[in-house]
């Protein structure tokens, strides 16, 4: 079942280009959105929540138009949404932010509303400092209060731009637990971590300069690189496309194989680094 | 996020239905938002509203008059309306500075339920507004005697000057939603404010437009109360409509703003018509008082008083019997007329009132003095200085004695009653009137003796401007003459009466000087020695180049 699918969307801010002909699809399950900085996904997912209209092309989520103003309306209502930067108001409660949200989202019951405040504040694991100005909570907590405020009456979609960024690794966990146990929903989440789509997105679209490059599961992307992972013990390799040395002290190579390297299980970011650099060699020699 | 980005989130972001009457839920969102809007904007007016609170009910005098009580009222509330205003502009704005006007433009309610959420949560600074202005007037009624009646379309201008100034900052806040925009507004508001509260406005219409107008003087002020509350509802629904109609114009909002609009115009136009009619009035006033006065007689003294000044005459009334009360019968003046005349003392102490009365009758405020008709003169307003009603008992104090109740009025200069023991008898009197008086005495004594130089100087020309002489009669005394005065105000009053009655004769005597006074009524001479007959041996030759001494 297909909930969300964007056909040829291109969107431009002044003269730069930020998506140009994006075509993709998707439905329940975790879609990981993959790129580099720049790579259009921020603004690809403000399309989705309907915060920026497209200049072409057509979206339709939950087979609704959010060009209709009816339908967009009914969009939002289905909708839970954690931008790249929440923008919590400081000098109030993480209470009284999710439910100044929960207003807006206009769940009129004020008994209800404050029960729907209070679970999602105890998912995130933010029941204890419901009522603690925002203000004096960490980085790791805000960002967990912005998914409190997206998990909002249980949208059948979620988006989330950059949900793990500044999170620690235990935190990046819980969220991975949290995410991992929302079933039967779309969830589009957009990500420069490979690890956070790895363990979690059944399926990975990965976008470079404003087009999508690669759309399928995180094995077809690992896939990608598949022979042409190599360890070696020197750093000089001509035909790789990128390298690193790991922390056994050897170094890896992604592309051609260096003089002596060992070839080794390709990874998703293997894959990712590998697609990402082939799309910039092909474009310069284009 | 690039700031290409940011504006174009900040302008695309397509609003959810803005056209179109407010649906049920929209209702339901502006309730619930303002209910939490309401206690932010609430922190933010406590410590104004407090503040009000605290300039309203200081004071302590005997006697309040609830006129001039309404017409200021509004006054302890302007702190309240300024820190409305940039409270309720940061508060529609606190999403664009904070960032989450993106979160908040995927929500399914529409940017106009938060509007109106914001213009709901006016209405908590503004019935905090209420609260002052209530507890205010009661606490001034509980503190003193009332005189006259509340104005209440006046009492109703404070409020809805804090409603006025919320929605106004709303309306900023979606026009310019840049930080400075309402401390600019503040500003360019108290400029118009101080502006038109000067002497150049005084003759004109337009000042009547401004919010607030000083004025002391509640008979004077010739604003229609009841227009002008219309005018800044009008206002007020205006800022209103032009906060919402910024999501969009409906048809219904265009109807509701058009009419605000024709209110606003139709009550300014008549607010500003207004001062011809009333400085008619006032005119008259100066001009032909009598034919303006009702007149009647009470306990053997004929009092005349303007048109809605009776409750203020009772008062006088009153003041009459606290003297009488101390008089021996056969000293008693009769026949006594009170009677209200406009007076330089009315006019000093009224800022750009008295303006406005100098333009309607193109008189110098000096040259408004007590005429010497034989009659006493109250002033016009009390209950915000002791002066009023010292100066009255001292004008019964010396009519009384035999003193004059007026200065010259050919030349305005007074007598000189130095060492007399019939002025201290006439200020003995004048400080039984009333508590006031009899504080304005201690008053009077205790600044003149902080004076440089005050000993040998004339009380008043220690303490107080020569234009004021005549409030305190027709004469002057010395500080030693005041301070003897002072000490008999605070002996036993039965006791001293008695004394005074016994040896009225003598103490009413012009020769009779007061160190005699001070032995005849038991209390030590004043330091220094009071100065025997002849008084004019005694005085400062400065003195005596003043005036000559009363006879």
């Amino acid at each position: 079942m297909t909930t969300v699918r964007f056909t040829d969307i291109t969107k431009r801010f002044a003269t730069t280009p930020a998506l140009s002909g994006v075509t993709a699809a998707t439905g329940p399950g975790i879609t990981g959105l993959l790129g580099p900085n720049g790579a259009g996904k921020t603004t690809l997912l403000r399309i989705l929540a309907t915060v920026l209209a497209p200049d072409h092309g057509r979206v339709e989520i939950l087979g609704l138009d959010p060009g209709d103003r009816e339908e967009r309306t009914e969009i939002r209502r289905r909708l839970g949404y954690l931008p790249q930067e929440a923008g919590f108001h400081p000098r109030f409660t993480a209470f009284e932010f999710v439910d100044y949200v929960a207003i807006l989202k206009e769940l009129d019951d004020r008994r209800a509303r404050h029960a729907e405040v209070h679970r999602v504040l105890e998912v995130v694991g933010l029941g204890n400092v419901a009522g603690k100005r925002i203000k004096t909570l960490s980085g790791g907590m805000r960002r967990r209060l912005g998914l409190a405020q997206a998990l909002l009456a249980r949208p059948e979609v979620l988006l989330l731009d950059e949900p793990t960024a500044g999170l620690d690794p235990e935190q990046r966990l819980r969220f991975r637990q949290l995410v991992s146990g929302e079933h039967g929903r779309t969830v589009v989440l957009s990500t420069h971590q490979t690890e956070d789509v790895a363990a979690l997105c059944s399926r990975v679209v990965v976008m470079d300069r404003g087009a999508v490059r690669f759309d399928g599961t995180p094995a077809a992307l690992a896939r990608v690189a598949s022979g042409r992972v190599w360890i070696a013990d020197t750093e000089a390799s001509l035909g790789a496309a990128v390298s690193w040395r790991t922390g056994d002290g050897r170094v890896r190579h992604v592309g051609n194989a260096p003089a002596g390297a060992e070839i080794a299980a390709p990874t998703l970011e293997d894959g990712y680094l590998l697609l990402i650099h082939q799309n910039r060699t092909d474009e310069e020699a284009a | 996020m690039s700031a290409t980005e940011t504006a174009a989130v900040q302008q695309e972001a397509p609003p959810t239905p803005g056209l179109g009457a407010p649906t049920s839920s929209e209702w339901r969102v502006a309730r619930a938002v303002a209910r939490i809007e309401a206690r932010h904007l609430l922190r933010a007016a406590i410590v104004p509203a407090g503040l009000g609170l605290l300039m309203s009910v200081g004071g302590g005098d005997d006697v309040v008059e609830l006129p001039s009580a309404s017409f200021n009222s509004a006054f302890n509330l302007l702190l309240l309306a300024a820190v409305t205003l940039v409270a309720s502009h940061r508060a529609v704005t606190r999403a664009r500075r904070d960032g989450s006007e993106e979160l908040f433009a995927t929500t399914a309610a529409p940017a106009r339920a938060r509007t109106g959420g914001h213009l709901l949560a006016v209405m908590v600074p503004t019935m905090l507004g209420v609260v002052v202005t209530a507890v205010s007037v009661a606490a001034l009624v509980s503190q003193a005697k009332p005189v006259g009646e509340l104005v209440w379309s006046e009492l109703a201008v404070g409020p809805v000057l804090v409603a006025g100034a919320g929605c106004l900052g709303v309306l900023l806040a979606r026009l310019w939603p840049q930080p400075f925009t309402p401390y600019l507004a503040c500003f360019l508001i108290a400029v118009a404010e101080l502006g038109v509260n000067t002497p150049v406005f005084a003759g004109s219409g337009l000042r009547w437009l401004v919010f607030w107008v000083e004025g002391t003087l509640w008979w004077l002020l010739p604003r229609h109360s009841a227009a002008h509350l219309v005018y800044l509802l009008g206002l007020v629904a205006m800022a209103a409509v032009g906060a919402v109609v910024r999501h969009g114009l409906t048809r219904r909002l265009a109807g509701v703003g058009a009419l605000a609009v024709a209110v606003t115009v139709v009550a300014a136009g008549v607010q500003m018509r207004q001062p011809q009619d009333h400085w008619r009035a006032a005119d008259a006033m100066f001009a032909a008082p009598e034919s303006v006065q009702r007149c009647w007689g009470r306990d053997g003294v004929r009092y005349c008083a303007f048109p809605r000044f009776r409750d203020v005459m009772a008062h006088v009334e009153g003041l009459v019997a606290s003297v009488r009360a101390v008089t021996p019968e056969e000293a008693w003046p009769s026949p006594l007329a009170v009677t209200q005349r406009v007076t330089a003392l009315d006019l000093e102490y009224a800022g750009p009132a008295a303006d406005v009365l100098s333009h309607v009758v193109d008189m110098p405020r000096g040259r408004v003095r007590q005429p010497d008709d034989g009659e006493l003169h109250p002033a016009l307003e009390f209950g915000w200085s002791t002066v009023q009603e010292l100066g009255l008992g001292v004008q019964l104090g010396a009519k009384t004695v035999g003193l004059p109740v007026v200065p010259d009025p050919r030349t305005g200069e007074v007598c000189l009653a130095v060492g007399q023991a019939r002025a201290v008898v006439a200020l003995w009197l004048g400080g039984h009137a009333s508590d006031d008086a009899g504080d304005g005495l201690a008053w009077l004594v205790e600044r003149a003796s902080e004076a440089p130089a005050a000993r040998g100087r004339p009380l008043h020309d220690a303490v107080l401007p020569i234009a004021d002489v005549d409030v305190y009669g027709g004469f002057v005394v010395s500080l030693d003459d005041a301070r003897l005065a002072l000490e008999l105000l605070r002996r036993d009053s039965s006791d001293v009466t008695a004394r005074l009655a016994e040896h009225w004769d003598v103490v009413s005597r012009p020769t009779t000087t007061s160190a005699e006074l001070a032995q005849l009524a038991g209390v030590p001479v004043p330091v220094g020695g009071a100065p025997r007959a002849p008084f004019v041996a005694h005085m400062d030759p400065d003195l005596v180049r003043l005036g000559v001494p009363c006879r």
